[in-house]
């Protein structure tokens, strides 16, 4: 496709459009010239024989006036003689003059005496309006003739005239076609350099201005070329250049273009350090004696310099700078010293020193070029500057990780570890608390028995001492039991061991169940147990039903226990959307709301409890709430001890500000 | 004469006080303190009840009943498991092996009697 079009140059398309128009004005010129010829011929002859005419009617009137009444009643003398003096004219051959019955009345001496082949003329001669006769004049054929014979003669010079132009324009339009072909090179070559090909180059043209053209258009377009390769390299190390996070490596990419491909003599990167001074970084072409003679720090001195402005400084001319550099420039044959400052914003991170030996070397716009790609080496090593912190921190943190790690895992180690041992023990503190409260069962069944027997006066009266002691001694064993069950159970649900035997269960049912089972307690302390159901039918609840006992047996003790005598205890019941409630309202003094937290607590017993000497272990609300939550529910206690709202206690009658216990429990 | 009740159990101090309580109560008493002796006791003396404790030397209480069960003369006495080990698992198995009631240790004297009177009527 391009290649096509790069064909259909202009310089073609003149070329075939030259041809084109001679062609055309080839076919239209020359019949035109043909019948310019035509016509002019005809004219001739025309204007020639209107002349004769005229003439000839200028001799007709003549003689009508030179003979009186014309020819009507001539004086044939003088008539003759004026016939006389028109054959004088050269032309007119012979004369005749008839009358109007056509006889000749008078006439000229022949001048010829073959009178064919001349141009015969009969004109009437009026006089006074009336024809009076003829006169008929011959002339001679060789006027008529040579007339003709220079009217074409007109018409040739004519048409050489306008072969002449003709050809004129054929040679014209031909050498234009050369230019037009040339021309075209010329625009062939720039249209291929404005699509990019910087390649392109025009072969010789000749020698006249448009050689002259192509080889400016050669020289411009090498130039061009060569900038762009130069512009690409430089753009491509920059690109190498910002990718590359390792600053040693953009170096050498630096070092490598200035020295290696910008035909620099030598190149030096002098960065800021930490401290003051610079750290050299890289540099490359300068020869070992240049470097042993401390060159570099006399290179490093001007870069100092330079820092102070924030463009590139270039020194071309020495003679200002220490002896001792100019010589060592000298030696090493450095004619031009550029240090381009590296800057991020105001910060300075460096000097890009790069030395020629010819101060040609690096005209004005390729320092340009190469303060643009300062930019870029500075945005570089900052780069890799940050990359190289972050590498650094990374690798700080790393190591932390590391030891954290490794700390942590032995940490989890030691805490699975511990966790085994844990658990080992837990299940021989099960193991051991099974075994101890079945060998403490077996003696306790004999004193509880004994004591019960004792004060039931089952062995005769006792003295009130001793039914003191003894029920003391039965309290006690009492208690004894309650902790030995207790902490049987605490360790066997803190164990997993329990597994909860769920099924359908009617709740009220249940309750009435465990109530039954404080019948005797409730007597003694005069108590009144009443269970509020539910206002609707309470649906069957799922659950283990020996350890819903068992919650149910610990609040409703606690209940008993805290309530003094003669109080009532109500156990209500209630169908709460999700779950069914149970509440344990009592009687008793309540709960201090420091208490309240702590009170779900295995072994906590509220300071008043001590004080009041109410037997207890601190482990029923802690397996009570164990099992509630095995379920799923949730259990907690309420007092208006310290509460606003003693609403929900207005059913305690004998104004005692009681506790209220309530669990849930998933439908 | 009132019906007679077997103990069996090895400690001494719990046969003595139950003894006690049945005998006030006008209930005829023998006894054993382990497994072995109360089921040869069973077949001799043909009590009307039985008190057996689970965790004995030589046979526990749960093979004595499952021996007193196997035994034609034995299978139809009622027996009361009374015992320390007071676990659902301890309670079910007894009860499976053919016991009728099951006590956990301790317990009052009065709930036993109360037991016991519901049985023997
Ligand atoms: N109904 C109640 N009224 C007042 N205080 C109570 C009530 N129930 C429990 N408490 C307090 O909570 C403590 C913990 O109760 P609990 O775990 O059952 O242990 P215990 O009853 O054996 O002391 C009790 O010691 C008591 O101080
Ligand atoms: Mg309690």
């Amino acid at each position: 496709m391009g290649k096509e079009m790069i064909e259909s140059s202009p310089a073609r398309l003149r070329f075939t459009l030259g041809f084109k128009f001679i062609g055309v004005l080839i076919l239209v010129l020359i019949p035109m010239m043909l019948a310019s010829g035509l016509i002019m011929v005809n004219q001739v002859r025309q204007i020639v024989t209107e002349d004769i005419n005229k003439k000839s009617k200028s001799y007709a009137n003549f003689l009508a006036k030179v003979s009186r009444q014309g020819v009507k009643e001539p004086d044939l003398i003088i008539l003759k003689r004026y016939i006389g003096e028109i054959s004088l004219d050269k032309d007119v051959l012979y004369i005749l003059v008839a009358d109007t019955k056509n006889r000749p009345l008078a006439h000229s001496d022949k001048k010829t005496e073959n009178l064919t082949g001349a141009l015969e003329v009969t004109l009437p001669i009026f006089y006074k309006g009336e024809r009076t006769g003829y006169i008929r004049i011959w002339y001679s054929f060789s006027r008529v003739a040579d007339e003709l014979t220079s009217g074409v003669q007109h018409i040739l010079f004519l048409l050489i005239g306008l072969f002449v132009v003709m050809m004129g324009l054929i040679m014209f339009v031909i050498s234009e076609q050369m230019i037009f072909n040339r021309i075209g090179i010329i625009i062939k070559g720039m249209k291929q350099v404005q699509r990019g090909d910087l390649s392109t180059r025009i072969e010789k043209l000749g020698n006249d201005e448009l050689g002259y053209l192509a080889l400016q258009f050669n020289q411009m377009v090498k130039r061009v070329e060569e900038n762009q390769q130069e512009l690409t390299l430089l753009f491509e190390v920059s690109r190498a250049m910002t990718a590359a996070l390792d600053i040693n490596l953009i170096i050498d990419m630096v070092v490598q273009l200035t020295v290696g491909d910008l035909q620099a003599s030598s190149c030096c990167i002098f960065l800021v350090g930490d401290g003051m001074g610079f750290n050299i970084r890289g540099s490359r072409g300068l020869s070992d004696k240049f470097i042993n003679s401390n060159g570099i720090s006399l290179l490093e001195d001007l870069a100092q310099k330079s820092l102070m402005y924030n463009e590139p400084v270039v020194l071309d001319d020495f003679r200002h700078t220490n002896p001792g550099l100019q010589s060592l420039l000298k030696q090493e044959n450095i004619a031009m010293v550029i240090n381009i400052p590296l800057l991020i914003g105001d910060r300075k991170l460096g000097v890009l020193n790069i030395n020629a030996k010819d101060s040609l070397t690096f005209p004005p716009e390729r320092i340009e070029l190469l303060t643009a790609f300062a930019r870029q080496l500075a945005v570089a090593l900052q780069n890799a500057q940050l990359y190289e912190r972050t590498q650094q921190f990374s690798k700080e943190l790393e190591e932390k990780i590391n030891i954290a790690t490794t700390d942590l895992a032995r940490a989890n180690e030691r805490l699975r570890l511990a966790n085994e041992k844990l658990q080992d023990l837990n299940k021989a503190k099960s193991d051991f608390i099974a075994i101890v409260s079945h060998e403490l069962r077996s003696p306790l069944t004999s004193i509880l028995g004994f004591t019960d027997l004792l004060l039931q006066g089952e062995t005769g009266a006792l003295d009130p001492t001793q039914k003191d002691f003894i029920d003391i001694i039965n309290q006690n064993t009492k208690r004894l039991i309650d902790l030995i069950n207790n902490l049987l159970n605490l360790s066997k649900i803190e164990a997993g061991r329990v597994e909860l035997k769920k099924e359908p269960l009617d709740l009220e049912k249940t309750v009435h169940g465990v109530i039954h089972n404080f019948r005797t307690l409730i007597a003694e302390k005069k108590l009144v147990i009443r269970v509020a159901p539910s206002a609707e039918v309470l649906p069957p609840i799922i659950a283990d039903e020996n350890q819903l006992a068992r919650v149910l047996t610990n609040l409703l003790a606690n209940a008993v226990k805290y309530t003094a005598a003669g109080a009532e205890i109500i156990v209500k019941l209630s169908d709460k959307g999700d779950v069914v409630q149970v509440d344990v309202l009592d009687g008793g003094n309540g709960i201090e709301s420091r208490d309240m937290t702590h009170m779900f607590e295995r072994f906590y017993r509220a300071p008043k409890a001590k004080a009041e000497n109410i037997v207890g272990t601190g482990l029923g609300l802690a397996i009570a709430k164990s099992i509630v939550e095995m379920h799923g529910g949730r259990i907690w206690a309420e007092s208006p001890i310290g509460a606003a709202d003693k609403e929900f206690f207005s059913w305690d009658k004998r104004g005692g500000s009681g506790a209220k216990f309530s669990f849930t429990l998933p439908k | 004469m009132g019906k007679k009740v077997l103990i069996v159990d090895d400690e001494p101090g719990v046969v003595k006080m139950v003894r006690f309580l049945l005998e006030k109560n006008s209930f005829g008493v023998v006894s054993a303190t382990e497994g072995e002796e109360g089921v040869k006791l069973a077949a001799q003396e043909k009590p009307d009840l039985i008190l057996m404790d689970i965790m004995m030397p030589s046979i526990d209480g749960n093979e004595a009943t499952r021996r007193l069960k196997d035994n034609e003369i034995t299978r139809n006495i009622p027996i009361i498991m009374l015992s320390a080990l007071g676990q659902e698992g301890d309670v079910a198995k007894s009860l499976e092996l053919g016991a009728i009631d099951y006590i956990v240790k301790p317990f009052h004297p009065q709930e036993l009697l109360e037991r016991v009177k519901k049985i023997l009527g």
